[in-house]
């Protein structure tokens, strides 16, 4: 199993292409590969509670992991409280320990 | 002894557009702090991040002065990473080639940091990264 | 090890002004350099493999471009050089692209069998 880390930019409300990565993303978790999904930049407004993005919920009952960049969340005046179950904030510096993982297959979107 | 982690970051965005730079020059700082080797290929209108010749600007509708502004022009931050990324004291190396040809087609010579190059350096980093991340602009 | 698998998505934006696409170039340029790539077209990029199509000439202000890409034979000198080409079926299907007006050489796969190119890829670039 590969491990893999979908760093995705794209607020997938609006974006068909965040909506199709995350697709992937959920597709290897559900084959059992070890999934992470960092949300960044507008992306980050997914992992607000109540935010309509099923593929974040799906992704966590597969068995993701969630992270959403500590950055983005603040810009967007989203608290840990608002965050949506599953959702776990992230640094940067968490962030550069997965892409620096040799075992991990990072991809940016 | 371990063998040194480097990663690669190709950029395609030019200043002050998106937010992708101010990601990318993040996990750019944050992994020369942890002594990982980042390359970045700029590429297209990334290669204009380290025009020398940007000035930063007042800004009338906050009612600054340029200093009262503290607006950093990106070849401020793209200059800070190259010093941060001597290889010193733990650091890594930040190795930040610009495309040649997008040099040329934009006119942005001078630069603040880092060197000319071409495809074939993004070649060469490919091989020896960690992890490649396309940050390419939409 | 597989081959890197450039995924392409953005589409049509440096037709005219850059004269190919950004990303179909570099892949040419990362291929001859001894880089083992292919490519996969989502999205909009689907268009790009819809045979005979060509932007003509632009001239704005009496400025000519003077070579602008057939992104069709773009295409085309990537399989050539080595560079397997995947397109998604249902992206093209979406746009009422059919197979039939696509050039050869594509390999067709649904939107579920990304990630078993994903899995295969040594790496993955989204473009």
């Amino acid at each position: 199993m590969s491990k893999f880390l979908f760093i995705e930019s794209q607020d997938p409300l609006e974006d068909r292409g965040a909506e199709a990565y995350l697709g992937y993303a959920l597709e290897l978790a559900r084959q059992k590969h070890p999934v992470t999904v960092f949300l960044v930049e507008n992306a980050a407004l997914a992992a607000r509670r109540g935010a309509q993005v099923p593929v974040r919920d799906a992704l966590r009952e597969a068995g993701a992991t969630l992270q959403v960049d500590e950055l983005a969340l603040r810009e967007r005046g989203i608290g840990a409280e608002r965050l949506a179950p599953g959702v776990q904030q992230g640094t940067i510096d968490q962030l550069v320990d997965l892409v620096a993982d040799p075992e991990t297959r990072a991809i940016w979107h | 002894m371990a063998e040194r982690k480097s990663i690669t970051l190709a950029l395609m965005d030019p200043p002050y557009e998106t937010a992708r730079v101010t990601t990318a020059f993040r996990l750019a700082e944050a992994a020369l702090r942890k002594g990982i080797d980042v390359n970045v290929f700029a590429y297209e209108g990334a290669v204009a991040l380290g025009f020398a010749q940007q000035k930063p600007h007042a800004n009338s509708v906050k009612g600054t002065t340029v200093e009262e502004e503290g607006h950093p022009n990106t070849r401020a931050w793209l200059a800070a990473l190259v010093k941060l990324g001597d290889g010193q004291e733990g650091r890594g190396r930040l190795d930040w080639v610009n495309c040649g040809l997008c040099v040329d087609e934009r006119g942005v010579f001078e630069q603040a940091g880092g060197r000319r190059g071409s495809p074939a350096d993004f070649h060469a980093f490919i091989q020896r990264s960690t992890n490649v991340l396309t940050i390419g602009t939409r | 090890m597989g081959k890197i698998l450039n995924v392409v998505e953005r589409a049509y934006q440096g037709t005219l002004e850059e004269q190919d696409d950004q990303a179909l170039w570099l892949v040419h340029t990362l291929q001859k350099a001894g880089g083992e790539h292919a490519v996969l077209l989502r999205g909009p990029a689907v268009s790009y493999a819809v045979r005979g199509q060509s932007v003509g000439s632009l001239e704005i202000a009496g400025v000519k471009a003077g070579n602008p890409p057939r992104l069709d034979q773009d295409l085309e000198k990537l399989r050539a050089a080595g560079v397997d080409l995947y397109a998604v079926r249902e992206d093209a299907a979406e746009r009422g692209i059919s197979r039939e007006e696509a050039i050869a050489g594509i390999q067709w796969v649904s939107r579920s069998e990304v990630p078993r190119l994903f899995v295969e890829a040594s790496r993955v670039f989204a473009w």
